[in-house]
């Protein structure tokens, strides 16, 4: 587990899930610390942040186990690639040829890759 | 014994419109996932008792967390020798694959339908079914049901049904549903590389454009402004306004009911005088709540259902004025219960249903869903809720039945409680439309924006009582479809059937109703009862509370009252008036059939604990308006 990214990894799996993330004190602030921009960090973005059209694949669908039953049943599992149609006024994703409306905070917990990292 | 097929598959493949084909039982077929929640079953058709088909509710895995895959897998477990028939939204292969595969743990004869076809050819998809049935080893089958096509190749396939070759034993154990559909669909993606191909087409046809314009959040209202300016022109300018026009003054007054009144006096005669008058019906087309294209206009003398004694009543014609008032009186069942129920609810129900089975089926709804999702939310509901509020538009008492689409029970109690009180069902709408007419535009924004932010409140209210949580929001959004018209005209004429079998009995028994206590003068009584509430607290003439009490039995049979007050001959309601009754009216007691249905759904504690509410909110609300009114003219 790294300090000062927001991202936690499983040991086992390599799994990684977003953190709330920790606000930097005021000392560190004064220290001038900021967060190192390491390589994990820059490789995983999450729905709710990818642009209109723009595709990438699954890493993640976070931890509440009912809500990813339903969302694998869609055929959302990682390693899929979901392209997202819309942000506004929900968040509705097409992953094959179904389209599927979610909330944004159901959006926000989907891991995807990051765009340097899907490019390969 | 006859075989047993039972048909399974996602939501909205087109189960529904298979079993269609394939019995002679038509199933309400719907483009909004989730909808079929009955279980439907027929013989197969051609008079084939031998053939049994079962049409279950669509599901997306088989595990027991939603109400729809509960009753599947009871289905399955009812029927250990009923031949699988998997229908398969040809396009979206793979989902449908990973359904194939947990069906095919339970061991049954299986056959598998490639549905939609068209449309997978349309978006330059390519199946291999010849290698899809080898390597699965079941017989596939290719069809487009709303066509038609493939049902018979359907029939013959049953005959090869056999227990699949692949299944999900292969991949392992998983304790996790999750997990399982991970390694699952790995397999599955195994699979589509030896099937599926395709070829992206180069330019998105209308249906899909449109379709992404329909969630837009600029174009999305756009869409939404327009067709809810459609419901208005359609249902309550033509409908409500000139086919009631038309039915009520040029069917009933002109025709029927004075056939009705020399029918009776015929066989029941006694000594007495209709009056006569110049009764016209104008035909146009509707522009506006106050401007029409005028066409014609009919005029002809008939009698009235007023008239005056010329001798004197004994024995054997006491009895048949009894009778005649029955019939053809103010109150009469011919007069009032039936010109009510055809000239009035008919064309009003027809109009609304009619485009709501065009909205339904085009694929709309689930577009709407979105649009008004983060509205929905303040309520304690998610964006789902729509389809139930909508049709609440043209029977509350429908409505309340499909909340069962809802997942979670919270969701449910606060539709129906919003159906029960602010959402007025079609007859009242066009009514209230058409008393918009008579009100100043002012007046008729003041009532939507009142309506809009009681059911805002009263929403966020009921949500805070009631504990449960709110179900997440994932919908499926089909394709926009060009609406078939077959389809829609079925589903407009089986629900205007269900609506009418309501109505009709209790239009009639109102009126009767209304006539006992006419005659036994207990309607003076009712209304100086409730003068206080009426006249003193609502400032109504006494009259209104006739209103009142048959919107007990039926809204909508109030609100008509309401509107033969204010816009008949002669008119008794002043314009601010017609503002209070069509508040109270709207925020009035679930009907009779609509309080029994909640009831049933939710239980009687619940059915009168909202009834407790809704009735003196209602007046109370009612109230407000008219001395809010009073209380601004006198400034």
């Amino acid at each position: 587990m790294r300090t000062f990214c927001n991202l936690i990894r499983c040991p086992s799996c390599d799994y990684e899930f977003p953190e709330r993330p920790k606000a930097i004190s005021w000392l560190g602030r004064l220290m001038r610390r900021e967060p190192p921009v390491g390589e994990q960090c820059e490789r995983l973005r999450t729905v709710s942040e990818l642009a209109p059209g723009e595709t990438s694949e699954i890493v993640s669908l976070g931890t509440h186990a009912a809500r990813r039953g339903t969302l694998s049943a869609f055929g959302l599992v990682p390693g899929s690639e979901v392209t997202v149609v819309q942000q506004r006024p929900a968040c509705v994703v097409k992953i094959g040829e179904t389209e599927l409306a979610l909330d944004r905070e159901i959006a926000q917990e989907i891991l995807v890759l990051g765009a340097e990292a899907h490019h390969t | 014994m006859p075989r047993s097929v039972l048909l399974v598959g996602n939501p909205n493949v087109g189960k529904s419109v298979l079993f269609s084909n394939l019995t002679d039982r038509y199933v309400t077929v719907s483009n909004f996932p989730g909808t079929t929640v009955d279980i439907v079953r027929a013989k197969a058709r051609g008079g084939r008792d031998d053939l049994e088909i079962v049409d279950s509710p669509g599901v997306n895995d088989l595990a027991p967390r939603s109400e729809d895959a509960r009753v599947t897998r009871q289905l399955l477990d009812d029927m250990p020798q009923a031949t699988v028939v998997q229908v398969v939204d040809a396009k979206n292969l793979r989902r449908a694959l990973l359904l194939t595969l947990q069906l095919a743990d339970l061991e049954r004869p299986m056959v598998l339908v490639l549905n939609m076809a068209d449309e997978l050819e349309q978006r330059g998809g390519h199946i291999d079914e010849q290698r899809l049935q080898e390597i699965l080893g079941i017989p596939v089958v290719s069809a487009v049901a709303v066509a038609n096509r493939g049902t018979d190749e359907l029939l013959a396939a049953l005959d090869r049904a056999a227990v699949p070759r692949l299944n999900g034993a292969a991949v392992g154990v998983f304790a996790d549903e999750y997990e399982r559909n991970k390694a699952l669909l790995a397999r599955v993606n195994q699979v589509l590389e030896e099937t599926y191909s395709m070829v992206q087409p180069q330019r998105a046809s209308l249906g899909v454009r449109l379709g992404f314009w329909a969630m837009h959040p600029v174009k999305g209202l756009f869409f939404l402004l327009a067709s809810l300016a459609v419901v208005f022109w359609f249902v309550g300018l033509l409908g409500a306004g000139t086919l009631v026009d038309l039915l009520e003054v040029g069917l009933f007054e002109q025709r029927l009911n004075p056939m009705a009144i020399r029918a009776v006096d015929a066989v029941m005669p006694f000594p007495h005088q209709h009056a006569k008058g110049v009764v016209a019906a104008t035909i146009g087309v509707p522009v506006s709540p106050v401007h029409e294209i005028h066409l014609a206009t009919l005029e002809r003398t008939v009698a009235g259902t007023d008239y005056t004694l010329s001798g004197e009543l004994s024995g054997a014609s006491v009895v048949f004025q009894f009778v005649h008032d029955l019939l053809v009186g103010k109150f009469g069942a011919v007069t009032m219960a039936l010109s009510y129920a055809f000239a009035i609810v008919l064309p009003i129900v027809t109009t609304f249903f009619l485009l709501f089975s065009l909205l339904e089926d085009s694929g709309y709804l689930p577009r709407m869903a979105i649009m008004v999702n983060k509205l929905f939310r303040i309520m304690g509901l998610n964006g789902k809720a729509v389809l139930p509020m909508i049709l609440g538009l043209g029977c509350d008492t429908m409505a309340t039945m499909t909340t069962r689409i809802l997942e979670t029970r919270k969701e449910r109690l606060v539709t129906t409680m919003l159906l029960a009180l602010a959402v007025p069902c079609s007859a009242q709408l066009g009514v209230l439309l058409a008393m918009m007419a008579s009100l100043s535009i002012g007046g008729a924004v003041f009532w939507v924006v009142l309506m809009g932010s009681v059911l805002l409140v009263v929403g966020w209210l009921t949500s805070r009582v009631f504990e449960g949580e709110v179900s997440e929001f994932i919908l499926e959004i089909p394709p926009m479809r060009r609406p078939q018209f077959t389809n829609v005209w079925i589903k407009t004429v089986s629900r205007v059937n269900w609506y009418l079998k309501e109505v009709i009995p209790l239009f009639v028994v109102g009126t009767g109703v209304l006539f006992v206590f006419d005659r036994f003068g207990l309607l003076d009584r009712l209304a100086r009862l409730g003068e206080p509430l009426v006249t003193g607290w609502l400032g109504l003439p006494a009259e209104m509370a006739n209103a009142f009490l048959v919107g007990f039995m039926r809204r909508d049979f109030g609100a008509i009252y309401i509107l033969d007050a204010a816009t008949g001959p002669e008119s008794i309601l002043s314009s601010h008036q017609i503002l209070v009754s069509m508040v109270t009216i709207t925020l009035f007691m679930p009907c009779f059939a609509n309080f029994l249905m909640i009831a049933k759904e939710h239980g009687q504690r619940v059915a009168w604990s909202m009834l407790g509410f809704i009735f003196p909110f209602a007046f109370l609300v009612g109230g407000l308006v008219h001395h809010l009114g009073r209380w601004l003219s006198n400034l």
